[in-house]
């Protein structure tokens, strides 16, 4: 959908093309958001179109989509907007799965939305915190290569933190 | 499909920075990899992790302290208090922990709050030691840097002084301490400037000088933080017959690094009784100490006390400020 107003004159628009071939149309404003493509937009000047061939385009799209929403918070500029990025940083994450979590944080990551990083790893975190040694290599997937006596040793010096 | 195993060293790292203590400690057993990456980060201090985890774990407050527990031993540990923000400020849920050293397991310097010298990028924790008739000593530890405590100079003048209390705060890269001259009871503030390493003294508000002697201060007198501003608890002298409030003042700093003393708030005693307050383990959340073993949470704001532990296990005998990690 293209919220085309004719207000946004002197907006660029940047199109960003995925790795699978879709392409976005975004404000530079926005797309700026992230500094990768901020670098791109200030080092090579006028290229219109980005290739971003490490990201598919249903996670650019939601990487867009996050950025789009604090953009357009950041405009107007009162306090209240704290707080409404911050409800919406929830909503945001809310729901999200493990191999979502785990694509949009690699495209974050290689697009350098720092605060979106943040998001996301603080939500793996929380969903991670609470839980028991085995439960953390079930998440990730993941084996004890310990040798054998290995591990008893590390939770009896650690043992405050097996309460 | 991908799982979080895939994730690149950096982003696990950066998910790490959100994890209280105790997940790492325990998460150090999942395997090789991840013990390896979380002695590295913690252990080490790594100055950007530690200053990561610093700003990341605004939902938990450590405090330090000492008690004397069951069959009159003196023990260490932290208090970690938790605020459960949910979605509207009403269903918050406050909780605590309670975990104890084992002395011979914890690194010395854990037990002092760490200042960070925001020029070299660098922590550093100082302290100053030294008991009635021994000249004041203090020494600083870089951390990271060299393994070793360096003397530093103190300033002439306090060959007479001691140390009020053994709290020390610390707020923008200066600690402050509490010292009183042994002849004639005055206090004054001492700093240490963390980037400089010099030692300066910072006058009282004006209203605690007497006419004939300095600031005599009331032996509950204590410094605190307050939105890194530094602030002090003053107790008016005759709380023990009238029962008066407790003052707060905080020293503010002009843009031509003047300072100056503002009242902040009056602590009324909570039902009749005083409670000794500690510090803010939130902006709004004041920490108090009760008979010196119950402990509640006061909102400023809204005046609702919690309790939070009133058990008669231990007596407590001091509180130090640790928002970074420090553990065993």
């Amino acid at each position: 959908m293209s919220s085309s107003s004719t207000t946004t004159t002197t907006t660029r628009l940047l199109m960003l093309k995925a790795s699978d071939g879709v392409t976005f149309e975004v404000e530079e404003a926005v797309a700026t958001k992230l500094g990768a493509i901020n670098n791109m937009v200030e080092e090579e000047g006028s290229e219109d179109l980005i290739c971003l061939p490490n990201v598919n385009g249903k996670f650019l799209g939601m990487v867009l989509e996050w950025c789009k929403k604090h953009a357009n918070n950041n405009t107007n500029s009162d306090k209240g907007n704290d707080e409404v990025n911050k409800w919406w940083d929830k909503e945001f994450v809310m729901d999200l799965d493990q191999n979502t979590l785990y694509h949009l944080l690699m495209a974050a990551d290689y697009l350098s939305g720092t605060e979106l990083v943040d998001l996301l790893t603080e939500k793996v975190a929380s969903m991670i915190r609470g839980k028991k040694v085995e439960e953390i290599r079930e998440t990730f997937k993941i084996k004890s290569d310990f040798l054998p006596g290995q591990e008893e040793e590390i939770r009896k010096k650690n043992s405050w933190a097996f309460e | 499909m991908e799982s979080f195993s895939d994730l690149p060293e950096d982003i696990l790292v950066k998910i790490m920075s959100w994890l209280p203590p105790e997940s790492l400690f325990r998460f150090k057993c999942v395997q090789k990899l991840w013990y390896i990456l979380i002695t590295s980060l913690v252990i080490k201090n790594d100055p950007f992790f530690v200053a990561k985890h610093l700003r990341n774990s605004n939902k938990k407050t450590s405090i330090f302290f000492r008690c004397i527990k069951d069959e009159k031993k003196l023990q260490e540990g932290f208090l970690n208090i938790y605020k459960n923000d949910g979605n509207n400020s009403s269903s918050d849920v406050l909780s605590y922990a309670i975990k104890y050293f084992k002395p011979q397991s914890r690194k010395y310097y854990d037990s002092f709050p760490k200042g960070y010298d925001d020029i070299d990028k660098v922590y550093k924790v100082v302290k100053i030691s030294g008991y009635w008739f021994d000249d004041l000593t203090a020494q600083v530890y870089t951390l990271g840097i060299n393994d070793s405590w360096r003397e530093i100079k103190m300033r002439e003048g306090t060959d007479d002084c001691d140390l009020f209390c053994d709290k020390t705060v610390c707020c923008k890269g200066v600690s402050y301490w509490l010292l009183f001259n042994v002849h004639t009871f005055e206090v004054i503030i001492y700093s240490f400037d963390m980037h400089d390493e010099e030692f300066r003294t910072i006058p009282l508000p004006d209203k605690f000088q007497t006419s004939s002697r300095g600031y005599v201060l009331d032996w509950d007198t204590s410094l605190t933080e307050l939105n890194e501003s530094l602030a002090l608890f003053y107790h008016p002298k005759d709380k023990y017959g009238t029962v008066s409030p407790i003052e707060m003042w905080i020293m503010y700093e002009s843009s031509e690094g003047h300072k100056f003393w503002c009242k902040h708030l009056s602590i009324d005693p909570v039902g009749g009784i005083y409670k000794i307050p500690i510090l803010f383990w939130k902006s709004d959340e004041l920490l108090m100490m009760e008979n010196k073993k119950g402990l509640v949470s006061c909102n400023i704001l809204t005046k609702r006390v919690r309790r939070l532990h009133n058990r008669k296990l231990s007596t407590f005998i001091s509180f130090g400020y640790v928002k970074e990690f420090g553990f065993s």
